[in-house]
């Protein structure tokens, strides 16, 4: 934004440094039509020749001025600027508005060759302008020093002003590059931050998960083959008899009997239910996400797999969707929907996001076909440039092997 | 002491489980009892598929979960050699629902939960001893219901197999886990027309045994799971 601006600031200076130029012009052509113009030129000819590579040299190339690289045809054309403009005064010494072609040419030379370069010339067409005046007839050493001094002085002032000019412009250009950066550098920390949350809920719910399942391989291990093994030994005592007791044994035997009995109960659960509440649980957590977008979950409870492995691959499937979504499609809505398939379940996400005429498919969309072939079911996904992103993951019915 | 089968000899069991004190425990009950004889023990499916081989058990009471070769793994291994199949009983700690009915499909004749009483255990032995199957169609049709498998949605049998009248009484009485020879006695037919009517379901059914067909029978609603 601030580019153009400077841009369209310097294309004004060049078409008023045009205007003046051909201003210039104008006293000549009334002196002219009035036939007294060797009043003011020395030689029409000679003068009205410059004059005119002057203008053409100046339009040809006002385009130049807001380059930001100098190229040796811009030297040139400063060269031949500097050299009619000169040439102009020389022709005209009476005629003091030529002098306004070596300003022009001074504050070209700004935008055109840079600061230092435009100084340089400028003391240098300054000193031509003092000799031009020393040449003239009836002109003294002290007012040619003077007109020397003045018009050097006012070139100078061209030439520096121009370049505050450029100096703020630029560095207005830094402060929006610089701007955009921060911009940018914000907006990567906001995606960082939510895969952040969204990395930490995966882990509370796989660290949840995976303490429930050594829970129930605990109870599994050592609980139940030492109550089993208890509860065969005790069934040994009570058909051998064992006189007095064998009412004891036999309550033992009871006992341990359903001791097992609750143990396969809470295993069953950890392992079964516990699985599949979890699962509507995690599935909400996955789909909240921090951030601009909006998630809409739905699920069909009935759908919900109850085996660990393809719970999980669901829950992984919805998890790696709803990341995808935020690292990469900048959507606004992303929406999912677990829902029964036949006798499997079926996992729909769709966003508005950006998508991509060619995906890529990354490491989690890879993983994710991959779990979702080991249990038997398909990934299928599709997407445009503009179109949003949209995926479908099919799981068959319970493994039948 | 324990039963009235003793007159038709004992029956010979390999014993393959990598829990020594369950593995002693069930050798204990059975020691209780005259007519079966632990001919040998495994810890786990190699060792258990190399006892087999040399003492040629009647029937294997099997745990499914072992380390290195599992219980299904030793069933497939046994299928694969194409020797004749031992009557397989599978015993698991904790209802593995999915273990058991895989080695059910594997080739098992039946399965129990390890705490099982004296009477239950001897029982099932000679069941499987005579020929017939533990596969307990109450139980099994809930186990089948809760793996999403008794659904009318089997591709490979899109019509029920057409039984016979005959058929279908046979095959209630295998589901119930009947020999022949007692499914002879109970319809008074001759043990050659049972061993014809149950080659002949098993064709129907599409399957290779009697397991299979109690299975198949469940999923296709051929069979009342109560009854």
């Amino acid at each position: 934004m601030t580019t153009i601006d400077t841009d369209r600031l310097t294309q004004s200076t060049a078409w008023l440094g045009i205007g003046t130029t051909l201003a210039v012009a104008i006293p000549v052509v009334v002196a002219q039509l009035a036939g007294d113009v060797h009043e003011l030129l020395r030689s029409p000819v000679g003068w009205w020749t410059a004059y005119l590579v002057f203008v053409a040299v100046l339009v040809a190339d006002v385009r130049g001025w807001a380059g930001s690289q100098t190229t040796t045809g811009q030297r040139i054309v400063v060269a031949i600027m500097a050299v009619s403009g000169l040439v102009a005064v020389a022709m005209s010494p009476a005629y003091g508005f030529s002098v306004v072609l070596p300003i022009v040419t001074a504050t070209a030379a700004t935008f055109v060759i840079g600061f230092r370069p435009a100084l340089v010339l400028t003391a240098g067409q300054a000193v031509l302008i003092m000799l031009v005046y020393v040449a003239v007839p009836g002109v003294g050493v002290g007012d040619a020093v003077l007109q020397g001094v003045a018009w050097g002085g006012f070139m100078g002032f061209a030439v520096f002003t121009v370049e505050v000019g450029a100096r703020e412009g630029r560095a207005r250009e830094h402060l929006a590059v610089l701007n955009d950066e921060l911009a940018e550098t914000n907006a990567r920390l906001a995606r960082t931050n939510v895969e952040l949350e969204e990395a930490q809920r995966q882990l509370a719910v796989q660290s949840r998960t995976a303490e429930r399942l050594r829970i129930s391989r605990d109870l599994h291990d050592l609980i139940g083959h030492q109550l089993t093994a208890l509860s065969l030994q005790l069934e040994a005592a009570g058909h051998r008899g064992a006189g007095a007791a064998t009412d004891n044994v036999e309550r033992s035997r009871a006992i341990a009997r359903d001791l097992l009995g609750d143990v396969r109960d809470v295993v069953g659960r950890l392992r079964e239910d516990g699985a599949h509440d979890d699962l509507a649980a995690a599935l909400r957590d996955a789909a909240t996400v921090a951030g601009p977008m909006a998630v809409e979950l739905e699920v069909d409870d009935d759908a919900l797999p109850t085996d660990a492995e393809r719970a999980t691959t669901v829950l992984r499937v919805v998890q790696e969707s709803v990341t995808n979504a935020v690292r990469h499609a900048d959507a606004r809505n992303l929406w999912i929907r677990v829902g029964e398939a036949g006798s499997g379940v079926v996992v729909e996400v769709r966003d508005d996001g950006r998508g991509s005429p060619d995906l890529v498919p990354g490491h989690g969309l890879t993983g994710m076909r991959e779990r979702v072939e080991a249990v038997g079911g398909t990934v299928e996904t599709s997407t445009s440039a503009g179109g949003g992103f949209h995926l479908r993951a099919s799981l068959p019915g319970p493994a039948r092997p | 002491m324990t039963t009235d089968r003793s007159s038709r000899g004992v029956v010979r069991v390999c014993l393959v489980d990598d829990q020594t004190l369950v593995r002693e425990g069930i050798r204990g009950l059975l020691d209780l009892a005259d007519d079966v004889e632990v001919v040998a023990e495994a810890t786990d499916g190699d060792e258990g598929l190399a006892v087999i081989a040399t003492h040629r058990p009647d029937v294997v009471l099997l745990d499914l979960r072992m380390p290195r070769l599992d219980g299904i793994g030793l069933l497939e291994e046994l299928a694969a050699r194409g020797a004749p199949m031992p009557a397989v009983l599978v015993l698991t700690t904790f209802n593995d629902d999915e273990l058991v009915l895989r080695a059910l499909r594997a080739g098992a004749r039946g399965y129990l939960l390890k705490d099982v009483t004296l009477e239950q255990l001897v029982a099932a032995i000679h069941r499987l001893a005579d020929g017939g199957t533990l596969v307990q169609p109450a139980i099994t049709a809930g186990l089948l219901e809760r793996l999403g498998s008794r659904t009318a949605d089997r591709p490979s049998l899109p019509v029920p197999p057409e039984l016979t009248p005959r058929e279908h009484d046979v095959l209630g009485l295998v589901a119930a886990g009947f020999p022949n020879r007692e499914i002879a006695e109970a319809l008074h037919l001759s043990a050659g027309t049972v061993k014809n009517h149950v080659s002949s379901i098993l064709l129907k059914l599409g399957v290779r045994d009697r397991t299979q067909a109690v299975l198949r029978a469940l999923e296709l609603d051929l069979v009342d799971p109560s009854g």
